[in-house]
Protein backbone atom coordinates (compact mmCIF):
# COMPACT_ATOMS: atom_id res chain seq x y z
CA UNK A 1 0.00 0.00 0.00
CA UNK A 2 1.31 3.47 -0.91
CA UNK A 3 2.09 5.64 2.11
CA UNK A 4 0.00 8.79 2.51
CA UNK A 5 2.98 10.68 3.86
CA UNK A 6 6.70 9.99 3.61
CA UNK A 7 9.15 12.28 5.37
CA UNK A 8 12.75 11.48 4.51
CA UNK A 9 15.62 12.96 6.54
CA UNK A 10 13.84 16.29 6.92
CA UNK A 11 15.69 19.05 8.73
CA UNK A 12 14.92 22.66 9.57
CA UNK A 13 16.90 25.42 11.25
CA UNK A 14 16.48 29.05 12.05
CA UNK A 15 19.64 31.17 11.99
CA UNK A 16 21.71 30.01 14.96
CA UNK A 17 19.22 27.35 16.03
CA UNK A 18 18.53 23.88 14.71
CA UNK A 19 14.92 22.86 15.25
CA UNK A 20 15.22 19.29 14.04
CA UNK A 21 17.30 17.18 11.70
CA UNK A 22 16.92 13.79 10.06
CA UNK A 23 13.24 13.33 10.77
CA UNK A 24 11.87 10.21 9.09
CA UNK A 25 8.25 9.20 9.07
CA UNK A 26 6.09 6.93 6.98
CA UNK A 27 2.34 7.16 7.45
CA UNK A 28 -0.04 4.68 5.86
CA UNK A 29 -3.82 4.32 5.83
CA UNK A 30 -5.40 3.63 9.22
CA UNK A 31 -2.45 5.01 11.20
CA UNK A 32 -2.36 7.74 13.78
CA UNK A 33 0.90 9.46 14.68
CA UNK A 34 1.39 11.61 17.75
CA UNK A 35 4.08 14.24 17.17
CA UNK A 36 5.44 14.88 20.65
CA UNK A 37 7.97 17.27 22.08
CA UNK A 38 8.45 20.32 24.28
CA UNK A 39 7.38 23.82 23.27
CA UNK A 40 9.56 25.19 20.51
CA UNK A 41 10.89 21.79 19.44
CA UNK A 42 9.54 22.25 15.90
CA UNK A 43 6.40 20.09 15.86
CA UNK A 44 4.24 22.78 14.25
CA UNK A 45 7.05 23.63 11.87
CA UNK A 46 7.21 20.00 10.77
CA UNK A 47 3.45 20.00 10.12
CA UNK A 48 3.77 23.25 8.12
CA UNK A 49 6.49 21.60 6.06
CA UNK A 50 4.21 18.61 5.45
CA UNK A 51 1.41 20.99 4.37
CA UNK A 52 3.77 22.65 1.88
CA UNK A 53 3.75 26.00 3.68
CA UNK A 54 7.41 25.82 4.62
CA UNK A 55 10.27 24.30 2.70
CA UNK A 56 12.43 21.76 4.50
CA UNK A 57 16.06 22.81 4.44
CA UNK A 58 17.19 19.24 4.05
CA UNK A 59 15.52 15.99 3.18
CA UNK A 60 12.24 15.55 1.39
CA UNK A 61 8.52 15.27 2.05
CA UNK A 62 6.30 13.21 -0.24
CA UNK A 63 2.63 14.08 0.08
CA UNK A 64 -0.07 14.47 -2.52
CA UNK A 65 -1.64 17.92 -1.99
CA UNK A 66 -5.05 16.49 -2.94
CA UNK A 67 -4.91 14.00 -0.11
CA UNK A 68 -4.61 15.98 3.09
CA UNK A 69 -6.37 18.50 5.29
CA UNK A 70 -4.33 20.81 7.48
CA UNK A 71 -5.43 22.52 10.68
CA UNK A 72 -2.96 25.02 12.15
CA UNK A 73 -2.63 25.50 15.90
CA UNK A 74 -3.29 29.18 16.41
CA UNK A 75 -5.81 29.83 13.65
CA UNK A 76 -8.67 28.09 11.91
CA UNK A 77 -8.47 29.23 8.30
CA UNK A 78 -11.92 30.84 8.43
CA UNK A 79 -13.24 33.83 6.53
CA UNK A 80 -14.27 35.69 9.65
CA UNK A 81 -16.86 37.96 8.04
CA UNK A 82 -18.73 34.99 6.57
CA UNK A 83 -21.00 32.49 8.27
CA UNK A 84 -20.45 28.82 9.04
CA UNK A 85 -22.11 27.55 5.87
CA UNK A 86 -20.19 29.89 3.59
CA UNK A 87 -16.94 28.76 5.18
CA UNK A 88 -17.71 25.04 5.01
CA UNK A 89 -19.16 25.16 1.52
CA UNK A 90 -16.17 27.09 0.17
CA UNK A 91 -13.52 24.61 1.28
CA UNK A 92 -15.71 21.66 0.35
CA UNK A 93 -16.34 22.91 -3.17
CA UNK A 94 -12.69 23.73 -3.64
CA UNK A 95 -11.69 20.20 -2.65
CA UNK A 96 -14.57 18.11 -3.96
CA UNK A 97 -15.28 20.08 -7.12
CA UNK A 98 -18.99 20.32 -6.36
CA UNK A 99 -21.23 22.23 -4.01
CA UNK A 100 -22.11 20.39 -0.81
CA UNK A 101 -25.70 19.29 -0.33
CA UNK A 102 -27.63 20.96 2.48
CA UNK A 103 -27.83 17.58 4.21
CA UNK A 104 -24.05 17.23 4.19
CA UNK A 105 -23.66 20.70 5.64
CA UNK A 106 -26.32 20.05 8.25
CA UNK A 107 -24.70 16.77 9.31
CA UNK A 108 -21.25 18.36 9.67
CA UNK A 109 -22.65 21.26 11.68
CA UNK A 110 -24.82 19.01 13.86
CA UNK A 111 -21.88 16.72 14.60
CA UNK A 112 -20.01 19.71 16.03
CA UNK A 113 -23.09 21.18 17.76
CA UNK A 114 -23.11 24.19 15.45
CA UNK A 115 -26.61 23.56 14.17
CA UNK A 116 -28.38 26.48 15.85
CA UNK A 117 -29.95 28.54 13.03
CA UNK A 118 -28.15 31.69 14.16
CA UNK A 119 -24.83 29.90 13.99
CA UNK A 120 -25.31 27.56 11.06
CA UNK A 121 -27.31 29.87 8.84
CA UNK A 122 -29.68 26.98 8.06
CA UNK A 123 -33.23 26.91 9.40
CA UNK A 124 -35.54 24.11 8.35
CA UNK A 125 -33.50 23.30 5.25
CA UNK A 126 -33.48 26.92 4.10
CA UNK A 127 -30.88 29.64 4.60
CA UNK A 128 -31.71 31.53 7.80
CA UNK A 129 -32.43 35.24 7.57
CA UNK A 130 -29.86 35.97 10.22
CA UNK A 131 -26.63 34.15 10.83
CA UNK A 132 -23.57 35.13 12.76
CA UNK A 133 -20.28 35.65 10.95
CA UNK A 134 -17.56 33.26 12.12
CA UNK A 135 -15.68 36.20 13.62
CA UNK A 136 -18.41 36.46 16.26
CA UNK A 137 -18.01 32.82 17.30
CA UNK A 138 -16.29 31.91 20.54
CA UNK A 139 -12.80 30.37 20.38
CA UNK A 140 -14.20 26.87 20.83
CA UNK A 141 -16.91 27.37 18.20
CA UNK A 142 -14.36 28.56 15.67
CA UNK A 143 -12.30 25.46 16.38
CA UNK A 144 -15.34 23.23 15.98
CA UNK A 145 -16.12 24.84 12.64
CA UNK A 146 -12.54 24.28 11.52
CA UNK A 147 -12.77 20.62 12.57
CA UNK A 148 -16.10 20.33 10.75
CA UNK A 149 -14.27 21.56 7.64
CA UNK A 150 -11.56 18.91 8.09
CA UNK A 151 -14.15 16.20 8.66
CA UNK A 152 -16.36 17.21 5.76
CA UNK A 153 -13.64 17.37 3.14
CA UNK A 154 -12.87 13.69 3.63
CA UNK A 155 -9.18 13.86 2.72
CA UNK A 156 -7.40 10.62 3.70
CA UNK A 157 -4.67 12.33 5.73
CA UNK A 158 -5.28 14.85 8.49
CA UNK A 159 -2.46 17.08 9.67
CA UNK A 160 -3.78 18.53 12.91
CA UNK A 161 -1.94 20.96 15.16
CA UNK A 162 -3.44 21.13 18.65
CA UNK A 163 -6.90 20.19 17.32
CA UNK A 164 -8.68 20.20 20.69
CA UNK A 165 -7.25 23.49 21.90
CA UNK A 166 -10.15 25.58 23.24
CA UNK A 167 -12.69 22.75 23.01
CA UNK A 168 -14.96 21.73 25.88
CA UNK A 169 -15.11 18.14 27.13
CA UNK A 170 -18.10 17.32 24.95
CA UNK A 171 -16.37 18.56 21.80
CA UNK A 172 -13.19 16.64 22.70
CA UNK A 173 -15.29 13.46 22.81
CA UNK A 174 -16.81 14.37 19.45
CA UNK A 175 -13.30 14.78 18.07
CA UNK A 176 -12.30 11.34 19.33
CA UNK A 177 -15.40 9.79 17.76
CA UNK A 178 -14.86 11.53 14.43
CA UNK A 179 -11.18 10.56 14.44
CA UNK A 180 -12.10 6.92 15.09
CA UNK A 181 -14.54 6.98 12.15
CA UNK A 182 -11.87 8.57 9.95
CA UNK A 183 -9.33 5.84 10.79
CA UNK A 184 -11.92 3.11 10.32
CA UNK A 185 -12.56 4.40 6.80
CA UNK A 186 -8.85 4.02 5.97
CA UNK A 187 -7.82 7.56 6.85
CA UNK A 188 -4.70 8.53 8.75
CA UNK A 189 -3.76 11.41 11.03
CA UNK A 190 -0.62 13.14 12.21
CA UNK A 191 -1.46 15.08 15.33
CA UNK A 192 0.43 17.56 17.46
CA UNK A 193 -1.22 17.79 20.86
CA UNK A 194 -0.19 18.39 24.43
CA UNK A 195 -3.56 17.00 25.47
CA UNK A 196 -2.76 13.28 25.48
CA UNK A 197 -6.33 12.25 26.46
CA UNK A 198 -7.31 12.22 22.81
CA UNK A 199 -4.90 9.37 22.07
CA UNK A 200 -6.39 7.08 24.73
CA UNK A 201 -8.02 4.12 23.03
CA UNK A 202 -5.95 4.54 19.86
CA UNK A 203 -2.86 2.61 18.93
CA UNK A 204 -1.01 5.84 18.22
CA UNK A 205 2.59 5.79 17.06
CA UNK A 206 4.71 8.42 18.79
CA UNK A 207 7.35 10.51 17.03
CA UNK A 208 9.37 12.45 19.56
CA UNK A 209 10.82 15.75 18.45
CA UNK A 210 13.17 16.76 21.23
CA UNK A 211 15.02 20.09 21.07
CA UNK A 212 17.62 19.82 18.32
CA UNK A 213 15.80 17.01 16.54
CA UNK A 214 14.94 13.35 17.08
CA UNK A 215 17.64 11.14 18.55
CA UNK B 1 -11.49 27.16 -14.00
CA UNK B 2 -13.77 25.72 -11.35
CA UNK B 3 -11.30 26.62 -8.58
CA UNK B 4 -11.17 30.16 -9.94
CA UNK B 5 -14.97 30.47 -9.86
CA UNK B 6 -15.18 29.12 -6.30
CA UNK B 7 -12.41 31.43 -5.04
CA UNK B 8 -13.85 34.42 -6.89
CA UNK B 9 -17.28 33.89 -5.35
CA UNK B 10 -15.85 33.51 -1.85
CA UNK B 11 -13.49 36.49 -2.25
CA UNK B 12 -16.40 38.62 -3.46
CA UNK B 13 -18.57 37.54 -0.52
CA UNK B 14 -15.78 38.16 1.99
CA UNK B 15 -14.99 41.56 0.49
CA UNK B 16 -18.54 42.85 0.44
CA UNK B 17 -19.44 41.28 3.79
CA UNK B 18 -17.10 43.81 5.38
CA UNK B 19 -18.72 47.17 4.74
CA UNK B 20 -15.70 49.01 6.08
CA UNK B 21 -13.50 47.57 3.32
CA UNK B 22 -15.87 48.81 0.63
CA UNK B 23 -16.89 52.09 2.17
CA UNK B 24 -13.61 53.46 3.49
CA UNK B 25 -11.85 53.77 0.08
CA UNK B 26 -15.05 55.20 -1.37
CA UNK B 27 -15.38 57.75 1.42
CA UNK B 28 -11.69 58.55 1.09
CA UNK B 29 -12.20 59.31 -2.62
CA UNK B 30 -15.22 61.49 -1.85
CA UNK B 31 -13.33 63.40 0.84
CA UNK B 32 -10.50 64.14 -1.61
CA UNK B 33 -13.00 65.49 -4.13
CA UNK B 34 -14.81 67.61 -1.57
CA UNK B 35 -11.56 69.08 -0.22
CA UNK B 36 -10.40 69.98 -3.73
CA UNK B 37 -13.78 71.52 -4.54
CA UNK B 38 -13.79 73.55 -1.31
CA UNK B 39 -10.23 74.70 -1.86
CA UNK B 40 -10.27 75.63 -5.54
CA UNK B 41 -13.95 76.28 -6.13
CA UNK B 42 -15.36 75.85 -9.61
CA UNK B 43 -12.55 75.97 -12.18
CA UNK B 44 -12.46 78.44 -15.06
CA UNK B 45 -14.39 77.16 -18.10
CA UNK B 46 -11.22 76.44 -20.14
CA UNK B 47 -9.70 74.39 -17.27
CA UNK B 48 -12.79 72.37 -16.45
CA UNK B 49 -12.01 69.22 -18.50
CA UNK B 50 -8.46 69.04 -17.18
CA UNK B 51 -9.59 69.68 -13.59
CA UNK B 52 -12.29 67.04 -13.93
CA UNK B 53 -9.84 64.43 -15.20
CA UNK B 54 -7.23 65.31 -12.59
CA UNK B 55 -9.75 64.98 -9.77
CA UNK B 56 -11.07 61.64 -11.00
CA UNK B 57 -7.61 60.12 -11.32
CA UNK B 58 -6.30 61.65 -8.08
CA UNK B 59 -9.18 60.22 -6.07
CA UNK B 60 -8.91 56.92 -7.92
CA UNK B 61 -5.17 56.37 -7.41
CA UNK B 62 -5.23 57.33 -3.73
CA UNK B 63 -8.39 55.42 -2.84
CA UNK B 64 -7.39 52.27 -4.72
CA UNK B 65 -3.97 52.38 -3.05
CA UNK B 66 -5.59 52.13 0.38
CA UNK B 67 -7.73 49.23 -0.82
CA UNK B 68 -4.94 47.40 -2.63
CA UNK B 69 -2.40 47.64 0.18
CA UNK B 70 -4.67 45.45 2.27
CA UNK B 71 -6.04 43.33 -0.55
CA UNK B 72 -5.34 40.06 1.25
CA UNK B 73 -6.50 41.12 4.72
CA UNK B 74 -9.73 39.01 4.69
CA UNK B 75 -7.69 35.89 3.90
CA UNK B 76 -4.93 36.81 6.34
CA UNK B 77 -7.19 37.38 9.36
CA UNK B 78 -7.50 33.73 10.34
CA UNK B 79 -4.80 32.46 7.98
CA UNK B 80 -7.27 31.20 5.41
CA UNK B 81 -4.61 32.23 2.93
CA UNK B 82 -2.30 29.50 4.29
CA UNK B 83 -4.97 26.91 3.58
CA UNK B 84 -5.41 28.31 0.08
CA UNK B 85 -1.66 28.00 -0.46
CA UNK B 86 -1.79 24.40 0.76
CA UNK B 87 -4.78 23.52 -1.41
CA UNK B 88 -4.28 21.72 -4.74
CA UNK B 89 -5.16 24.73 -6.88
CA UNK B 90 -3.27 26.94 -9.28
CA UNK B 91 -2.00 30.13 -7.60
CA UNK B 92 -3.02 31.92 -10.78
CA UNK B 93 -6.68 31.27 -9.96
CA UNK B 94 -6.25 33.01 -6.57
CA UNK B 95 -4.58 35.95 -8.31
CA UNK B 96 -7.18 36.39 -11.04
CA UNK B 97 -10.08 35.98 -8.58
CA UNK B 98 -8.60 38.65 -6.30
CA UNK B 99 -7.91 40.91 -9.29
CA UNK B 100 -11.50 40.73 -10.50
CA UNK B 101 -12.82 41.57 -7.04
CA UNK B 102 -10.39 44.49 -6.80
CA UNK B 103 -11.53 45.79 -10.20
CA UNK B 104 -15.15 45.57 -9.05
CA UNK B 105 -14.23 47.45 -5.91
CA UNK B 106 -12.41 50.01 -8.06
CA UNK B 107 -15.56 50.42 -10.13
CA UNK B 108 -17.54 51.22 -6.98
CA UNK B 109 -15.09 54.07 -6.37
CA UNK B 110 -14.91 55.13 -10.01
CA UNK B 111 -18.60 55.67 -10.75
CA UNK B 112 -19.32 58.07 -7.85
CA UNK B 113 -15.96 59.78 -8.39
CA UNK B 114 -16.83 60.60 -12.01
CA UNK B 115 -20.30 61.79 -11.02
CA UNK B 116 -19.12 63.97 -8.12
CA UNK B 117 -16.15 65.40 -10.05
CA UNK B 118 -18.36 66.25 -13.01
CA UNK B 119 -20.75 68.00 -10.62
CA UNK B 120 -18.05 69.97 -8.82
CA UNK B 121 -16.26 70.94 -12.04
CA UNK B 122 -19.42 71.79 -13.92
CA UNK B 123 -18.56 69.33 -16.70
CA UNK B 124 -21.31 67.88 -18.79
CA UNK B 125 -20.39 65.07 -21.16
CA UNK B 126 -22.31 63.51 -24.01
CA UNK B 127 -23.25 59.90 -23.15
CA UNK B 128 -20.83 58.42 -25.70
CA UNK B 129 -17.93 60.53 -24.39
CA UNK B 130 -18.85 59.68 -20.83
CA UNK B 131 -18.96 55.96 -21.61
CA UNK B 132 -15.61 56.14 -23.41
CA UNK B 133 -14.04 58.05 -20.50
CA UNK B 134 -15.46 55.56 -17.98
CA UNK B 135 -14.05 52.72 -20.08
CA UNK B 136 -10.63 54.37 -20.10
CA UNK B 137 -10.81 54.81 -16.33
CA UNK B 138 -11.84 51.17 -15.91
CA UNK B 139 -8.88 50.11 -18.01
CA UNK B 140 -6.66 52.12 -15.70
CA UNK B 141 -8.32 50.53 -12.66
CA UNK B 142 -7.70 47.06 -14.12
CA UNK B 143 -4.02 47.87 -14.63
CA UNK B 144 -3.70 49.36 -11.15
CA UNK B 145 -5.41 46.22 -9.81
CA UNK B 146 -3.02 43.86 -11.62
CA UNK B 147 -0.06 45.79 -10.29
CA UNK B 148 -1.53 46.25 -6.82
CA UNK B 149 -2.47 42.60 -6.24
CA UNK B 150 1.04 41.52 -7.27
CA UNK B 151 2.61 44.08 -4.93
CA UNK B 152 0.20 43.15 -2.13
CA UNK B 153 1.34 39.52 -2.47
CA UNK B 154 4.96 40.63 -2.64
CA UNK B 155 4.69 42.67 0.55
CA UNK B 156 2.49 40.19 2.48
CA UNK B 157 5.32 39.16 4.77
CA UNK B 158 7.15 42.49 4.79
CA UNK B 159 7.39 44.17 8.19
CA UNK B 160 7.14 47.64 6.67
CA UNK B 161 4.31 46.77 4.30
CA UNK B 162 2.45 50.06 4.70
CA UNK B 163 5.61 51.97 3.71
CA UNK B 164 6.88 49.56 1.10
CA UNK B 165 3.63 49.20 -0.83
CA UNK B 166 3.18 52.86 -1.87
CA UNK B 167 6.91 53.19 -2.54
CA UNK B 168 6.62 50.47 -5.17
CA UNK B 169 3.06 51.17 -6.31
CA UNK B 170 3.15 54.84 -7.23
CA UNK B 171 6.26 54.83 -9.48
CA UNK B 172 5.15 51.68 -11.28
CA UNK B 173 1.63 53.07 -11.77
CA UNK B 174 2.97 56.12 -13.63
CA UNK B 175 2.54 54.78 -17.20
CA UNK B 176 -1.06 53.89 -16.45
CA UNK B 177 -1.81 57.26 -14.91
CA UNK B 178 -0.16 59.06 -17.79
CA UNK B 179 -2.15 57.04 -20.32
CA UNK B 180 -5.37 57.56 -18.34
CA UNK B 181 -5.04 61.31 -17.85
CA UNK B 182 -3.65 62.13 -21.29
CA UNK B 183 -6.09 59.77 -22.96
CA UNK B 184 -8.87 61.46 -21.01
CA UNK B 185 -7.78 64.90 -22.18
CA UNK B 186 -7.56 63.72 -25.79
CA UNK B 187 -11.04 62.27 -25.42
CA UNK B 188 -12.84 65.05 -23.58
CA UNK B 189 -10.98 68.16 -24.63
CA UNK B 190 -9.16 67.36 -27.90
CA UNK B 191 -8.85 71.08 -28.68
CA UNK B 192 -6.40 71.48 -25.79
CA UNK B 193 -4.08 68.72 -27.04
CA UNK B 194 -0.89 70.28 -28.29
CA UNK B 195 0.86 67.40 -30.05
CA UNK B 196 -0.43 65.31 -32.90
CA UNK B 197 0.84 62.19 -31.13
CA UNK B 198 -1.69 62.65 -28.32
CA UNK B 199 -4.50 60.61 -29.78
CA UNK B 200 -6.95 58.60 -27.75
CA UNK B 201 -5.97 55.38 -29.47
CA UNK B 202 -2.29 56.00 -28.74
CA UNK B 203 -2.93 56.41 -25.01
CA UNK B 204 -5.33 53.47 -24.94
CA UNK B 205 -2.61 51.36 -26.55
CA UNK B 206 -0.21 52.38 -23.79
CA UNK B 207 -2.82 51.59 -21.13
CA UNK B 208 -3.52 48.20 -22.73
CA UNK B 209 0.20 47.43 -22.94
CA UNK B 210 0.71 48.29 -19.27
CA UNK B 211 -2.30 46.12 -18.41
CA UNK B 212 -0.89 43.21 -20.40
CA UNK B 213 2.54 43.54 -18.77
CA UNK B 214 1.21 43.82 -15.22
CA UNK B 215 -1.29 40.99 -15.70
CA UNK B 216 1.28 38.65 -17.25
CA UNK B 217 3.83 39.43 -14.55
CA UNK B 218 1.18 38.98 -11.87
CA UNK B 219 0.07 35.56 -13.09
CA UNK B 220 3.67 34.41 -13.58
CA UNK B 221 5.01 35.77 -10.29
CA UNK B 222 2.11 35.18 -7.92
CA UNK B 223 2.87 31.49 -7.41
CA UNK B 224 6.48 32.28 -6.58
CA UNK B 225 5.50 35.10 -4.23
CA UNK B 226 3.18 32.97 -2.11
CA UNK B 227 4.93 29.60 -2.23
CA UNK B 228 6.69 27.93 0.71
CA UNK B 229 8.49 30.33 3.06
Amino acid sequence: MNPLLHIKDAGFSYPGRTLFRSVNLLVSAGEIVHLRGPNGAGKSTLLRICAGLLAAQSGDVELDPRHFEYLPAESNGLHLKLGAVDNLAFWYELRAGRKPRVEELRLALATWKLDHPLVSGIAGGQPARLSLPAGKFSTGMKRRLALARVMMNAAPLWLLDEPVSGLDEDAVQTFVTVLRQHLAKGGAAVIVSHDTRIFAGFDARVLDIPPGGPR
Amino acid sequence: MRAFRVIFRQTLKAEFADRERVLSPLLFAMVILVVIAFTFGEPAPESRPAAFIAQVFLSLILATQTALARAFDPEQQDRAFDLLRAAPISPGSIYVAKLLVVVMQGATILVPSIAVSALFCGVSLAPDRLAAFAGLCLLTVAGLGSLGVTLAAMTLKAHARTVLFPLLYFPLATPLLLAGTQGGIALIAPETVVTAASTVSGWVTIALSANAIFLTLGILLFGELVKSD
